[in-house]
């Protein structure tokens, strides 16, 4: 089954670089805002790549969303690391719901490293 | 109508002379010895007087009371010059003033008392034009009075002046701050979408270079910006986002060469170092060597053109104090620039080659170590930054 991930962003040049970057590597699902991304996110997803501040659903509330049915995927919360979100961030982390940073904006050999590096090897 | 009644008493004021310090008292002796003079009265007295109202000076200053109020009493005649004061007068102040004044209400008793001392004015009366130029003579300044009301005026001013310079500062930092970061996204797109480019892009074909080009500017963008939020980081930054340890500040400045090594080779700079030692102190090793790089870096850009080439470092330990000194053999800074090094967004560099954010940052930096960080300079030949850290306690050293 070829390889599936989900990038949840409201800017369209950050969905459109993770497809970009990604094109040889897998296949590439994209949300446009915090609630169509825990939609989308019922479907089974390999990776999760959430943006932080996006206009309704945050990324921190999406996160949380998602992780109340889904346990296992890795989700990378991608941000440029607001001071703003550091608290909600922490509180995230304190409820002990798994995800990891990534600080923006991300070159495509990064995007590429970091998903062939949770796919485990180059996948097609 | 009933005439006016002759006790009927008027008192116009001339003047509050302030009893501030000992240049008060001679400008005081000063005005009243002119009013004496213009009133008519002999050098003789007026000598005496004046040297009565220093005295009276003297013992308001030393009893912290204030000030001299000069007027005069009308009541249909004679005219009285009033002087009113608070003061409790040593018997020889007494004796004088009681000797020279023709009234005096009040009691020379009390303590700290209110008193009020009348002369009666030789003059019929007192027209219009003395008054006036009793009150100017008693309003004159002295040179030296105006000079120093100048310069409080100027150092309240430039206080102020760098006050709203700070709030400036303040305020285009947290805006471009805010702006950097929207910036994060579409700069992302950008690199992403030239990378995209560049790889289906043969490195033969013409655009491929420039392609490379478009990605190298973007990520000078990407460092901007990372610089820009460090600064407002670092502005907001409290104490428990600061970690430090007890480290030796002698690798850190080695690290810090090393990474310039290849400029250092390329420009032949001679770096000179002393002969290093042991010295600790509370760092956060990633901040101090950003610091370190970018005078380091600074004192190379200074030396392009220059003849002489050369990198001193030195690292001094005093009583409680740790210096790094940084000095260059180049262009040096003018005195109008240096006091502005430290100022966010100030820079001397040419359009795109700095941020004027480097040495402000090394400041704060500096800063929330609880040090200082100083620059001299002489034009044309050197520049030199001290980084003042505080030393630790020698137990590890």
């Amino acid at each position: 089954m070829p390889k599936k991930i989900l990038v949840i962003d409201d800017e369209s040049s950050v969905r459109k670089s993770f497809v970009l970057a990604l094109e040889d590597v897998c296949q590439v699902e994209t949300a446009e805002s915090g609630e169509e991304g825990v939609k989308k996110a019922k479907q089974k997803f390999d990776i999760i790549f959430c943006d932080l501040k996006m206009p309704g659903l945050s990324g921190v509330e999406t996160v949380r969303l998602i992780r109340k049915k889904d346990k296992k995927t890795p989700i990378f919360i991608v941000t440029a690391f607001s001071k703003t979100y550091t608290d909600e961030l922490k509180d995230l982390q304190n409820d002990k719901v798994e995800f990891q940073l990534m600080s923006k904006p991300l070159p495509s050999e990064q995007i590429v490293a970091v998903v062939e590096g949770v796919l485990g090897g180059r996948v097609s | 109508m009933r005439p006016a009644s002759p006790y009927a008493i008027k008192t116009t004021e001339l003047s509050r002379l302030v009893v501030a310090d000992e240049n008060s008292v001679f400008e005081i002796r000063t005005k009243i010895s002119r009013l004496f003079t213009l009133l008519g009265y002999d050098s003789f007295y007026t000598t005496y007087i004046s040297t009565l109202f220093s005295d009276i000076c003297r013992e308001i200053l030393f009893q912290k009371t204030s000030a001299i109020e000069v007027g005069i009493r009308s009541s249909s005649k004679p005219y009285f010059l009033k002087f009113s004061f608070f003061l409790k007068p040593s018997d020889n102040l007494k004796r004088r003033i009681k000797c020279f004044f023709d009234e005096v209400e009040g009691s020379l008793k009390s303590k700290n008392g209110a008193l009020k001392v009348f002369l009666n004015l030789s003059q019929e009366s007192l027209s219009g034009k003395t008054l006036k130029k009793m009150q100017d003579v008693l309003s004159f300044k002295s040179k030296e009075e105006l000079y120093r009301e100048l310069e409080k005026t100027y150092t309240q001013l430039n206080a102020s002046k760098k006050m709203a310079q700070l709030e400036k500062m303040s305020a285009v930092g947290t805006l471009s701050a805010g702006i950097a970061h929207e910036l994060n996204n579409p700069l992302m797109g950008i690199i992403n979408f030239v990378q995209y480019c560049i790889k289906h892009t043969p490195p033969e074909d013409k655009r491929y270079a420039i392609l490379e080009d478009a990605k190298h500017e973007a990520l000078r963008c990407v460092g901007l910006i990372q610089n820009l939020l460090s600064f407002s980081r670092l502005e907001e930054g409290g104490p428990e986002d600061f970690i430090t340890e007890n480290l030796n500040i002698v690798p850190i400045v080695d690290e810090a060469l090393k990474l310039l090594l290849y400029r250092i080779e390329k420009e032949k700079v001679h770096v000179v170092r002393d002969k290093s030692m042991h010295v600790m102190a509370s760092i956060n090793r990633n901040q101090i060597k950003q610091v370190l790089l970018n005078i380091l870096s600074n004192g190379l850009d200074a030396m392009k053109i220059s003849q002489k080439k050369i990198l001193e470092i030195r690292i001094l330990k005093e009583e409680n104090t740790l210096s790094v000194v940084v000095t260059d053999t180049g262009v040096g800074i003018s005195a109008d620039t240096l006091v502005r090094v430290f100022d966010p967004f100030f820079t001397t560099k040419p359009v795109g080659q700095g941020t004027g954010l480097g040495l402000s940052i090394c400041q704060n930096i500096i800063k929330k170590h609880s040090g200082e960080i100083k620059v001299s300079s002489e034009k044309g030949k050197w520049t030199a930054f001290d980084i003042r850290l505080p030393l630790i306690r020698s137990e590890n050293a």
